[in-house]
């Protein structure tokens, strides 16, 4: 294993892994890890090689260190990481924004793009960043993207169901109604999408709807059941309106 | 099992950051107390070790498995890596001790000397314990120097593992001491001497007791004297004391939190436990108890030495090298080359002439 010094107060030990370079930081109790990631720069990539020892690395630092580390490692990042469900355990680990924000500028398009490969995986990534870091996700990954990942309507819903309301109803708008009507091919796709959307979101997309459409879509009894049973009690009973059907609702609570 | 309790983990900003800890102790020790695979059964391997114990300043290590492994859930997404890092249940791992023989017998036979490695990947409720150990002596007669660590009572990782609660007193153990005994062999033993919450007597302690009592031809040693993460009782270092004057049998270790919590609180030792270590200094080990990450090995045991100064240089020489060599060292091959103990053969005695 090839091992590369660093010097502190005139003492020199040599790192060769991440597991030696956290317990490096750990006993010059947190005073000189800038100096030591500095020391280090040019030979950072060749320590850390993997997600595990990124992950090792990134704990034992300040939130300013872990943006120095990640600018430090910029071309190889997504190479250490790997694959989405790394990036997703990575991104859960951390608490502050900016260190969230400057990984992902860190990782930029074609990072992103070479470790999302599905919308599920999108959508474990999307959980565990917040506001303007979601936004900027979407927008580094590209609509183009974004609606390649978006296969079926349960893809589509679990990428909506990690964003907040505003963005959900912006992400919407940017695929385009058309778009995500085309996804939807029976009751089981419809139940998928309102499910994951706010009652507000849901009417607009049922509006698109004639009810002859609807009921066609859902097309028999167990598709509505399963509907059914999975809406808010403000969609359900807007769209046993506009199927024309008896809600039977409160009833069956009494019962 | 050190894990962010040990000072070596967390860190002190008011304290001064050195890299002098990497080198490890001053001391040049036996680690008496080394994990070299995590409780997902992985391990850095035996050169890995090696490097690191040459850069730790560590001559020897006492090493084995772990008995248990954690398992990944279909409820955990994340793999978990540490027997707390979720809800999920442990089982017994018999290969363990598979991975730790064909990790030594891997490494050239010089190397190999370094290791005291011992078997420990059976479950210590299970009447057939003592096949698995007589099995791992016919398929690898030339690698142990021992049994251990045996995990009994451990407050959380009792709880997490499947099977009747494990502990020193569980009759099937009997014939594993016994073994141990026809054998000179050293069984390591982790008994929590209490339990979690009852702090005011150890509740825990009669049961590792008995086991040592009925056999006193069994060298036991009693890993962090008992103590464990929450686990802790008045007068300790008046009961280690009894004990080992009552059990000439009885070593213990000092490894892990019993170090930090009791023997050098705050890092200033206790003048109670400097006169027990030189008192009882022939059968005291120290150790790091670490679990795999053999990196962290030099600021664990350079720990130790703000304890190791005052004390005299018998004892000292003792608790680094020569208790652990006494208990471990010249074991390997010991099954194969001499039959078990036998007890005299009986012969009615000749009535006195009157």
């Amino acid at each position: 294993m090839p091992r590369y010094p660093i010097t502190i107060d005139q003492e020199t030990v040599q790192i060769g892994s991440s597991a030696e370079l956290a317990v490096a930081l750990d006993v010059l109790q947190g005073q000189y890890d800038r100096e030591v990631l500095t020391q280090l720069q040019p030979h950072l990539s060749r320590i850390i090689l993997q997600p595990n020892q990124l992950f090792t690395v990134m704990k034992s630092l300040s939130p300013d260190d872990q943006v120095f580390l990640i600018q430090a490692l910029q071309g190889n990042l997504a190479g250490i990481i790997q694959d989405a469900s790394h990036l997703r355990d990575l991104l859960a680990t951390l608490a502050e924004e900016k260190v969230e924000t400057a990984l992902l500028q860190a990782l930029g398009p074609d990072g992103l793009h070479s470790l999302i490969l599905t919308g599920e995986e999108l959508a474990e990534v999307l959980e565990w960043v917040y506001g303007q870091t979601d936004e900027l996700t979407l927008e580094l990954l590209g609509l183009e993207y974004v609606q390649n990942l978006c296969r079926e309507a349960a893809e589509l819903s679990m990428i909506l169901r990690s964003l907040d309301t505003g963005l959900q109803s912006w992400l919407i708008d940017q695929l385009g109604w058309e778009f995500c009507l085309g996804l939807i091919r029976d009751g089981r796709d419809l139940a998928y999408l309102l499910r994951a959307l706010p009652s507000a979101i849901s009417e607009r997309l049922l509006k698109h709807y004639e009810p002859a459409q609807l009921a066609s879509l859902i097309g028999n009894s167990r598709d509505w059941k399963y509907l059914y049973q999975r809406l808010e009690p403000a969609e359900a009973d807007f769209i046993t309106h506009i199927l024309g059907l008896k809600n039977t609702r409160r009833n069956s609570h009494a019962a | 099992m050190p894990h962010e309790q040990i000072p070596t983990w967390t860190r002190d900003p008011a304290a001064h950051g050195s890299l002098t800890p990497l080198q490890g102790s001053k001391y040049r020790q036996i680690d008496g107390h080394l994990h070299v695979v995590n409780f997902i059964q992985e391990t850095p391997g035996g050169e890995n070790l090696l490097d690191q114990m040459d850069r730790a300043n560590i001559g020897k290590a006492v090493i084995f498995g772990l008995p248990v492994s954690k398992m990944w859930t279909s409820y955990d997404r994340e793999g978990p890596d540490y027997y707390l890092a979720s809800d999920s249940p442990c089982y017994y791992y018999a290969y363990t001790d598979v991975i730790v023989a064909e990790m030594v017998r891997a490494l050239p036979a010089e190397r190999q000397e370094r290791l005291y490695p011992l078997i420990c990947g059976f479950n210590p409720t299970d009447g057939y314990a003592l096949r698995h150990i007589e099995r791992l002596y016919a398929q690898y007669p030339d690698v142990w120097s021992g049994i251990g660590e045996v995990l009994l009572r451990h407050d959380d990782l009792t709880a997490f593992t499947f099977g009747e609660n494990a502990r020193a007193n569980h009759r099937a153990l009997w014939p594993v001491y016994q073994f141990a005994a026809d054998h000179d062999l050293p069984v390591l033993l982790h008994q929590n001497i209490t339990s979690v919450t009852k702090n005011d007597h150890p509740v825990y302690l009669w049961e590792l007791e008995e086991a040592v009592a009925e056999f006193p031809r069994t060298r036991i040693v009693f890993a962090h004297c008992g103590m464990s993460r929450r686990v802790n009782v008045p007068f300790y270092y008046q009961m280690v004391d009894r004990l080992l004057a009552q059990y000439p049998n009885l070593y213990v270790d000092y490894s892990w939190i019993i170090y930090d919590v009791v023997i050098c609180p705050d890092g200033k030792p206790s003048p109670d436990w400097l006169a027990l270590t030189e008192k009882y200094s022939d059968r005291i080990c120290l150790g790091s108890d670490l679990v795999a990450r053999f990196e962290r090995m030099g600021p664990e045991l350079q720990r130790y030495d703000v304890f190791l100064d005052q004390l005299s240089e018998t004892a000292r020489t003792n608790l680094c090298w020569n208790t652990a060599e006494a208990l471990y060292g010249g074991n390997k091959g010991k099954v194969k080359a001499r039959p078990a103990l036998t007890v005299p053969e009986w012969k009615s005695p000749v009535p006195h002439a009157l």
